[in-house]
């Protein structure tokens, strides 16, 4: 009973730190989303060899190499050049490049499922080719990339927590703090399994739901 | 810039024996920790695909909260917790068992469960209409 007291006590703290976590993912999200769309249109639209040589070796690389490997770089390799990043940009541009790598493949394959017809049927009617990309092309390719972008995005909120040994104050930071100074390691890090389980187990759901909304569940 | 990666002739010698035991350490641990992960799916499989409801939820209650829990969460309970249950897991142990854990997702999805379903369905009897 004591224990649960104490449990309640360190509540408020590791729920901030869930909160920390919430906005890295979701900044990361708008930056990995960003980058994979352009890479994807890049690599789907591009006629260029060198361009295609230089994404697929970004991507080969990024989906290589840990995570924690290029915040490590990004973190501690960057300030020998006199770029110094605060930690949790330093996580949010690591994940984000990581991202940018995932979800630039992800669009792609959705790009390319869609028949070749839409775009000349886009050209015949007049439309400039961004608006065909913007009108027909990237909210079909979104719909039929739903379930792969979910899993991208709860994977996303479990990843925030490799932040923490760049010492971002995100939860798993918190709760590893707080195990040293109260010793509650067992009911400590169960409270941080719930927590993360409570915050992807809704947006999994919820990406369910708008697959069966837009159709595009098997 | 240029002088960051001179900086490698100077300590690689140092640093290469070091380097190359980590990577070993982390080749081992991941065929341990794919061995261990075959195993565990092919339970969860069965398990998934048994007549029994209570065991069929149970695997989907795993499968579930493995996937919604941080591989980095699961590893330090693994680690830090258990020992207060009596249960001491080694470092070296605690990662694979932590990838093993969650494979199972992955497991369910691949090719384990299309061979299971065939067992299942050659175990069977034939229907008339078939």
């Amino acid at each position: 009973m004591a224990n649960f007291e104490v449990f309640l006590g360190l509540l408020p703290l590791l729920l901030k730190g869930a909160l920390t976590a919430l906005e890295i993912a979701l900044c990361t999200l708008l930056l990995a989303s960003a980058g994979g769309v352009v890479l994807a249109v890049l690599l789907t639209f591009s006629r260029s060899r060198l361009l295609h040589g230089v994404i697929g070796c970004f991507i080969e690389w990024m989906r290589n190499v840990p995570a924690l490997a290029h915040l490590f770089l990004i973190y501690f390799g960057l300030s020998y050049l006199g770029i110094n990043l605060p930690a949790w940009l330093a996580a949010i541009v690591g994940l984000g490049l990581v991202g940018s790598a995932v979800l630039a493949d992800i669009f792609r394959s959705g790009l390319q499922s869609l028949h070749v017809g839409q775009h000349e049927a886009g050209l015949a009617v007049g439309l400039s080719r961004m608006q065909i990309l913007r009108c027909i092309l990237l909210p079909q390719a979104l719909r039929v990339t739903l379930p792969a972008f979910a899993n991208y995005v709860t994977q996303l909120i479990k990843d925030t927590s490799i932040a923490s040994a760049i010492a971002v104050p995100e939860i798993m930071f918190l709760a590893r703090n707080l195990v040293t100074s109260t010793f509650q390691t067992s009911l400590i890090y169960l409270a941080v399994m719930c927590i993360y389980a409570a915050m992807i187990l809704p947006i999994g759901v919820g990406f369910i739901r708008l697959e069966r909304h837009l159709g595009s569940a098997r | 810039m240029i002088g960051f990666f001179q900086q490698y002739p100077e300590y690689w010698s140092d640093w290469s024996a070091r380097l190359l035991l980590g990577a070993r350490i982390t080749a081992e641990l991941s065929l341990i920790g794919f061995a261990l992960a075959l195993v565990l799916g092919a339970l969860l499989v069965w398990a998934l695909l048994s007549p029994n409801g209570i065991l069929r939820r149970l695997a989907a209650l795993f499968i579930q909260s493995m996937r919604a829990v941080p591989l980095l969460a699961l590893l330090l309970a693994l680690y830090f917790a258990l020992p207060s249950l009596g249960l001491t897991l080694s470092g070296y142990w605690a990662g694979p068992s932590a990838w093993a854990c969650r494979a199972p997702r992955t497991l369910r999805k691949s090719s384990v469960v299309a061979w299971m379903r065939c067992i299942a369905a050659s175990a069977k009897p034939l229907s008339p209409s078939a």
